[in-house]
């Protein structure tokens, strides 16, 4: 059962990815494939909702032996988001953006990357399935046509390279001082490691995850990607692949190394604090919708590692609710983006508003739990950072408004119906967050008590 | 052993981040290539015990060395060439595009509008 999300998106990638993908009927069956694969992991999580996180070991090896997988409420949560977000950028992209060869096969090869790593309960798959993940995010973003594609390219290729490596060597370290690979087992034996040794693993992981996010002072690659790739490309980057990030913070800073997170959790909430002023603020100066996304993008990073670093029940289920809403915002923004007319306008005004937490939209939502959790904790410093970073928001996010839609003569592109209805969907998920939360926030309080389980 | 690993591990990586450092991008890819093998020497050296190779028979009394981590370095070093493959691909493509290998001609900082 846990097997079969990654497994079909596998198999649909090995497939297409050796067909011509500028065909419709290519991007179409991709689609088919993707919606298969999120409604086997739409299934799982109700399932891990009613009864509980779901294990197995592979090839029938005793646990502990095999490599273990296993979906937890967090893992689930973050399957079935990143699945949604490659399903939009698919359809989107399908109706309005650039066809290109390989895209449809590379987007369930991401699939099959992002399922893995988020529903594997072990160090080393998780570097391999990670690994899936990044490559293929490599070959998406060389599918360059123009040059500044391929200028990004280079850039986030690079960069990226070098988080991937940090992480591998943390994964050796954690071996190293635990002896295991089993993120149960890991957690575990961590109690009896020293301090300055865990602490130096927690380092390496903070900053691969970091860059993977984006955060303040690992952001050097991230405005130039996202601001110069095709806006379907940006949307896979920020909305699901960036989800590695969210995910490695939460699971590795709130769940295995928790001890650790909470002795180094002053410095943590000011590496927060730095990405968000420093996103906001550069935000503020950039000139392109696009390049304004990229730094808020730094600044939205800050909330979801303050919020971790809080390391308190409330303060994960924030960080977890905040991740989502995140997703869901960054894609909303970076696909309208790309595209011209009412539809496109009210659908990125939405996506600004959520953004700088404004109800009834999603980001109230999350902002508010961030909130929560923050007064619970008597953090009053992190509060006053977050309200600050939730104003400017709202600063930069009304110019680039004006700059994209209020120009006269603008690279007129009309809303094709499907790109509409993405548009609109993702519009609802984002009201219907803001409308209706109970359910986001039970969601984020399971996510919270899986982690607190694991230590 | 360990200070023996520890001295090539920081020489790979060192070597490789300096390469990774320069204009020309065939130096950046070979410096990301010796920083991808430093690492993973670095998991071979995390092994929990050294000794004989790990197949049968071993030597009544003796240890042998851990074979999880070469297992795991067997699999870093194919996901390693996989991403060096990749990284010489958008290479060519760069220089297809531009004309050229050095860095600070391809950069460009003009934002559009």
């Amino acid at each position: 059962m846990i097997v079969a999300p990654l497994f079909i998106a596998w198999i649909g990638a090995l497939v297409l990815v050796f067909f011509d993908g500028r065909r419709r009927s290519v991007g179409w069956t991709a689609l088919a494939v993707l919606a298969t694969s999120a409604a086997l992991a739409v299934r799982l999580a109700f399932h891990v909702a009613a009864a509980g996180p779901v294990e197995m070991t592979t090839g029938t090896w005793p646990v502990g032996i095999g490599i273990t997988l296993r979906a937890d409420p967090l893992g689930v949560t973050f399957a079935v988001v990143s699945l949604a977000v490659l399903a939009a950028a698919l359809l989107y992209q399908i109706a309005a953006g650039q066809p290109t060869r390989r895209f449809p096969g590379l987007v369930l090869f991401m699939a099959t990357g992002l399922t893995g790593v988020f529903l594997t309960g072990d160090t080393f798959n998780f570097y391999v399935f990670f690994e899936v993940a990044m490559t293929t995010a490599f070959a998406l973003a060389a599918e360059a046509r123009e040059r500044r594609e391929v200028r990004a390219a280079l850039l986030f290729v690079t960069l990226n390279v070098i988080g991937s490596a940090l992480f591998l060597m943390a994964v050796g370290g954690l071996y190293r001082a635990t002896g295991s690979l089993e993120f149960r087992a890991v957690a575990g034996s961590l109690a009896g490691v020293d301090a300055p040794r865990a602490l130096g693993i927690g380092a390496l992981l903070l900053a691969a995850f970091g860059l993977k996010l984006g955060l303040f002072p690992f952001h050097g690659w991230l405005p130039e990607v996202y601001r110069d790739l095709r806006p379907e490309v940006a949307a896979i980057f920020s909305g699901a692949l960036a989800n590695i990030g969210s995910y490695g913070v939460l699971r590795f800073g709130g769940g295995l190394l928790a001890r650790e997170l909470d002795d180094a959790s002053r410095l943590v909430l000011a590496l927060g604090a730095a990405s968000i002023l420093y996103g906001s603020v550069a935000a503020i100066g950039a000139r392109s919708a696009n390049g304004v996304l990229a730094y808020s993008s730094i600044g939205q990073a800050g909330y979801v590692l303050m919020a971790a670093a809080l390391s308190s029940p409330a303060g994960l289920a924030a960080a977890v609710v905040y991740a989502v809403v995140l997703t869901l915002n960054k894609t909303l923004l970076f696909l309208a983006s790309g595209l011209r007319g009412p539809v496109a306008q009210a659908a990125f005004a939405a996506g600004a508003f959520s953004l700088a937490g404004v109800p009834p939209f999603a980001g109230f939502t999350a902002k508010i739990a961030i909130f929560r959790g923050g007064i619970d904790a008597g953090a009053w410093l992190p509060v006053g950072v977050l309200a600050a970073g939730s104003i400017l928001s709202l600063v930069y996010m009304f110019p680039a408004f004006q700059r994209t839609y209020w120009r006269p003569g603008g690279p007129g592109r009309p809303v094709p119906l499907p790109a509409g209805l993405v548009l609109a969907g993702l519009v609802l998920a984002v009201v219907a967050c803001g409308v209706a939360a109970s359910p986001l926030l039970a969601v984020g309080d399971a996510a919270a008590a899986a982690l607190a389980g694991m230590r | 052993v360990d200070a023996l690993f520890a001295i090539t591990v920081a020489a790979l990586v060192g070597s490789g981040v300096y390469a990774a450092l320069q204009r020309n991008l065939i130096r950046v890819s070979v410096g990301l290539s010796l920083l991808l093998y430093g690492v993973n020497l670095f998991v071979l050296a995390a092994g929990q015990s050294r000794g004989h190779a790990p197949i049968r028979p071993i030597p009544e009394g003796a240890t042998a060395s851990d074979p999880l981590v070469q297992a795991l370095v067997l699999t870093a070093v194919v996901i390693g060439a996989g991403t060096t493959a990749v990284l010489v691909g958008l290479v060519h493509r760069v220089f297809t595009a531009y004309g050229t290998l050095d860095q600070s001609a391809v950069a460009d900082p003009k934002e559009p509008e």
